[in-house]
């Protein structure tokens, strides 16, 4: 491989890495808040285990998506210089906004409502999910200006090698960060829709004993979640082709599209079902069959996601920023030998994460609401805590 | 403008060792700072969440800023940098995993995850800093490790209330000190006056805290590793070639104005709301 192939594959691995987790995050911290805040409402003790126990998957997986967004950070310094020295000014901004006006904003509440049970009002602690859920979509919506513009450039100058701000409504209403950002935002509550529903079916195929109330009404939330999103996902990934498609394609780009829409059928498929389903509150828990096709979904809009994604990246080669800059002078000329060390190892730590992840979610997942550790009553608290600084 | 554009990146670069280089430090020494593990996790548990994410903002405003210094700065400190962010990820997922299973194995796994990550950190920082200044790599490492354990020491006995870190933090005061001080006088590459007032203003701070925490005044030894830890980003800033901010950089000075007041609003709170001693385990 050169090492411009070994740049992209490194990009395509931690990106890619990401991604997953950061669907699913977006999702199910937008259905926690939700949970959370009807259980604030009516004091209901089923819902606020719901909370606990889907909040501690979601924390699972946020700390996984963080530390892979850290190396994404600092990759397009370490890896694509080209990207910030000619394009710095317009590419730079939205990336420093993301950083100040989410990410930055994201962890600090979120450190809050993880540590902050039992110390924060009930409706307090409400609010801080919510900043935490809204601000991972200010999240997306930047990440997603950014990478509009490599796709669609709009609002900048040229002058001399370098790109100027021109217009920072422009740059910042590019329709090509916000029709995907529409699908995206779509895309990640089938993510956490259909995760809801498959871990709840898994746990209802088996009787889920005491747990029947608790593990029906997480199946009625991922479901509705389904509902409600899957059209919308569709929409708007249909929608933002206009800014993908191509004369040709490589043969890679569209085995990914052929796979994107297999997946897509498969979901509004189980979507209509779900629908008919939710209808009765009887019907809901009859049938083993729909359990199963719902265990079997869980994985499928993670395969849209990615496979959606890699379309859209690789259709726009060999242009990093379509019509201004090509992908291969933007990478940073350094030694074969170091790029290798560095895919080699990063990808191994990504791969390992993504397994360790996988397999944590998996028995916290099984292992049901009884053993959250999230939010459990802490031992003797004094009322007056002592200062410590 | 390009003032303007300094002294924010200097903000939040502080910002990152002063208040990270607490919570990386527990990392490092979390062996030997108590008993309980979990408990002297839950000592920067609430914190380091909200603590690394300065250095994302760091980052972030250095792309958009300056663009050409920040191409240049990560050409030069690009093995540093990759083991940095390496060593951070695998101190988080530390973190993270470590109380998620039970089980010896899988907590000891962790652990070593969290210290070696820590260090590992800790040093990258010296070692980046030496690169940009021109010489002097391993001295620097020497003493961004001791100046980060000390630092966490010191924040792990106001929280826990113990003896241990007090203990460890006196003995690596001295090291941290001399260590230091010798090399804020190196990296003045030959013009003593430009960073004499960084050895002076290390010394005294070293010393300020080795005395307090020697008649346990913890708040004020902490208050004095603070300002010596706001140091090391000054004196690499000392060493940076002049750069000139970006030409339109409007946008992203109007956000940071108006965000940075409420950034640090909420982090306030979390500090406000987690001030207490440690009382038992947490989350992690």
């Amino acid at each position: 491989m050169s090492t411009l192939s070994l740049a992209r594959f490194l990009f395509a691995v931690t990106a890619g890495a990401h991604f997953l987790f950061v669907s699913l995050t977006l999702g199910l911290a937008t259905l926690v808040a939700i949970m959370e805040t009807r259980a604030a409402a009516n004091g209901d003790s089923v819902r606020l285990r719901m909370v606990r126990y889907w909040g501690q998957l979601y924390v699972i997986n946020y700390a996984v998506g963080i530390v892979t967004g850290l190396l994404l950070e600092f990759q397009f310094g370490l890896v694509w210089p080209g990207l910030t020295d000619h394009a710095g000014d317009v590419f730079g901004a939205p990336l420093a906004l993301e950083t100040l006006v989410a990410f930055f904003v994201e962890s600090t509440f979120l450190g809050l409502w993880i540590f902050g049970w039992h110390r924060l009002g009930r409706w307090a602690h409400v609010a801080v999910i919510w900043v935490v859920a809204l601000t991972a979509y200010v999240s997306a919506y930047f990440i997603l200006v950014a990478n509009g513009f490599l796709r669609h450039p709009v609002g900048f100058l040229r002058v001399g090698d370098a790109l100027r701000v021109d217009s920072a409504a422009k740059l910042l209403t590019n329709p090509a960060a916000l029709l995907p950002l529409g699908h995206v935002a779509a895309g990640a509550f089938l993510v956490a829709g259909f995760f809801m529903a498959g871990v709840s079916a898994w746990h209802l195929r088996r009787g889920a004993g005491e747990e029947l109330e608790f593990y029906r009404r997480s199946l009625r939330v991922g479901l509705i979640s389904v509902v409600v999103a899957v059209l919308p996902a569709l929409v708007f990934g249909a929608l933002q082709l206009v800014f993908v498609e191509e004369p040709e394609v490589s043969v890679f780009a569209e085995v990914m599209a052929e796979v994107m829409f297999l997946a897509e059928f498969w979901m509004i498929g189980v979507g209509v079902a779900a629908l008919v389903k939710l209808l009765s509150a009887k019907r809901l828990l009859r049938g083993r069959a729909f359990f199963r096709i719902l265990m079997m979904t869980l994985p499928v809009p993670y395969v849209a996601m990615l496979t959606g994604w890699l379309y859209r990246e690789d259709a726009r080669q060999p242009w990093l920023i379509e019509g201004v800059l090509r992908t291969k002078d933007a990478v940073r000329p350094m030694s074969h030998a170091a790029m290798l060390t560095s895919t080699i190892a990063i990808s191994a730590l990504f791969v390992a994460l993504t397994v360790v992840n996988i397999v944590l979610l998996r028995i916290h997942a099984r292992r049901g609401p009884d053993a959250t550790t999230l939010g459990r009553e802490e031992p003797v608290e004094s009322l007056e805590p002592v200062p410590s600084f | 403008m390009t003032t303007f554009a300094y002294a924010l990146l200097g903000f939040f670069a502080i910002g990152y060792f002063v208040l990270a280089g607490a919570d990386i430090g527990v990392g490092m020494l979390l062996p030997v700072l108590g008993r309980d593990r979990r408990l002297t996790i839950a000592a920067i548990a609430p914190f380091f969440l909200g603590n690394e994410v300065w250095l994302v903002a760091t980052a972030g405003l250095l792309t958009a800023l300056f663009p050409v210094m920040e191409g240049d700065i990560f050409g030069r400190v690009w093995g540093a940098v990759v083991v940095l962010v390496t060593g951070w990820i695998v101190r988080d997922m530390g973190l993270w995993l470590r109380g998620r299973r039970d089980g010896s194995g899988w907590q000891a796994f962790w652990d070593w995850s969290t210290v070696v990550g820590s260090w590992a950190v800790a040093a990258s920082w010296g070692v980046a800093i030496g690169v940009l200044v021109g010489g002097g790599g391993p001295l620097l490492a020497v003493t961004t490790c001791a100046l980060f354990a000390l630092h966490g020491s010191v924040f792990a006995a106001l929280r826990l209330g113990a003896e241990a870190p007090r203990t460890l933090a006196r003995r690596v005061a001295p090291v941290a000190l001399v260590a230091g001080v010798a090399c804020a006088l190196v990296a003045s590459a030959g013009h003593f006056g430009r960073t004499a007032p960084y050895a002076v203003a290390i010394g005294a701070l070293l010393l300020l805290a080795w005395l307090a925490l020697g008649t346990r005044r913890h708040a004020v030894a902490l208050a004095a590793t603070a300002l010596a830890m706001a140091t090391v980003p000054l004196l690499a800033a000392a060493n940076l070639p002049d750069a000139t901010a970006t030409h339109d950089a409007t946008l992203t000075f109007t956000v940071t104005a108006v965000m940075t007041p409420l950034l640090v609003a909420a982090q306030a709170w979390v500090w406000w709301t987690f001030r207490g001693r440690v009382r038992g385990p947490s989350y992690l």
